[in-house]
């Protein structure tokens, strides 16, 4: 079972066997975590946004469209709990998750091909600072680019997440890579 | 240069959960079996409890006018008009009482009343449970 896809997964609960469900549970948990603390900046909030997530997947599983992949529905229920979450503790200007007005032909068609500075590799704190560089970026800009790098998801599947359209979230990916790049370049090394 | 941004974030350390995340989550998940089972027997206790009510309601004045009719309110009233004629022929009158008294439609009124009470101490209890485990975002 543990090597079940998570669509199988779900048909196997749904037809019954309860012990699926602690296996998407294993699978998702950690992934889910991370992204919620990326929203909310606090693990214990972030432990309780994943409860509560999990428990919203447990309730609706019925009405999971099969057709789709539920590693993008849990994440769209995660992102979901977390604003509901900072709308409820109103502890950043929920502009930040609107739509962004206007385009940006500069940055819409920014290449970024160039490499990035090999300092940057050598650094022994990469991590630390690499976090506190990422800490600097716009939620909404910070959020697409850890979906894509970290939580390894398409465009495609992030535009569904965040329910954004995929050419907001490539010109918010593409603004974060600009801004990321800036800060990089910025720093010492 | 998506794989160089990826061997960058490769860098960026995960946030850890406490090792007991996934069990919480299970219990959570447990709880809230419970809970909807819980809630579902709360609406059916409910209706339980508005239909053993009228029960218990009905039973009530059938109670009572057994009571009127079998005569068993007149022999009692007896005991505040003639307490002394009462007094003198007490086993007399008190085998009449027992004999008018509507046994069966107090055995069911009383077994309504238990009913009533009954169900409505499980409510409670589910309903205390359902309260207790609010939780969200303490």
């Amino acid at each position: 079972m543990d090597n079940s896809s998570d669509e199988k997964l779900v048909e196997f609960f749904l037809s019954g066997e309860k012990e699926s469900f602690e296996v998407l549970v294993f699978r998702y948990f950690k992934i889910i975590y991370n992204f919620c603390y990326r929203y909310v900046g606090d693990q214990n909030i972030a432990e309780d946004i994943t409860q509560e997530t999990f428990v919203k997947v447990w309730k609706n599983i019925s009405r999971f469209d099969k057709s789709k992949k539920f590693k993008t529905w849990i994440f769209q229920i995660a992102k979901n709990t977390c604003i509901d979450y900072l709308r409820k503790k109103k502890s950043i200007p929920f502009s930040n998750f609107e739509n962004e007005d206007g385009e940006n032909v500069f940055v819409d068609n920014f290449a970024d091909n160039a490499p990035l500075p090999d300092e940057i590799f050598r650094r022994k704190d990469l991590s630390d600072f690499l976090e506190r560089v990422i800490g600097e970026l716009p939620v909404n800009h910070k959020m697409v680019i850890l979906m894509r790098y970290k939580d390894e998801l398409t465009f495609k599947e992030i535009s569904e997440i965040l329910n954004e359209s995929i050419d907001t979230i490539k010109s918010r990916y593409r603004r974060g890579i600009i801004s990321l790049r800036e800060k990089l370049g910025n720093y010492d090394y | 240069m998506e794989n160089e941004y990826k061997k960058l974030f490769n860098n960026l350390n995960e946030a850890i959960p406490s090792n007991d995340l996934f069990e919480k989550i299970v219990i959570r998940i447990g709880k809230e079996e419970k809970l909807q089972i819980v809630k579902k027997r709360i609406i059916l206790f409910s209706l339980f409890l508005v239909a053993s009510s009228l029960g218990l309601i009905y039973s009530f004045l059938a109670v009572q006018d057994a009571l009127v009719s079998s005569g068993f309110a007149q022999f009692f009233s007896l005991i505040f008009s003639d307490f002394g004629i009462v007094a003198a022929y007490w086993q007399n009158f008190a085998f009449t009482l027992l004999e008018s008294l509507p046994v069966f439609a107090l055995v069911v009124s009383l077994s309504m009343l238990s009913l009533v009470l009954g169900i409505f101490n499980f409510l409670l209890k589910d309903i205390r449970f359902v309260n207790s485990n609010k939780l969200i975002y303490k």
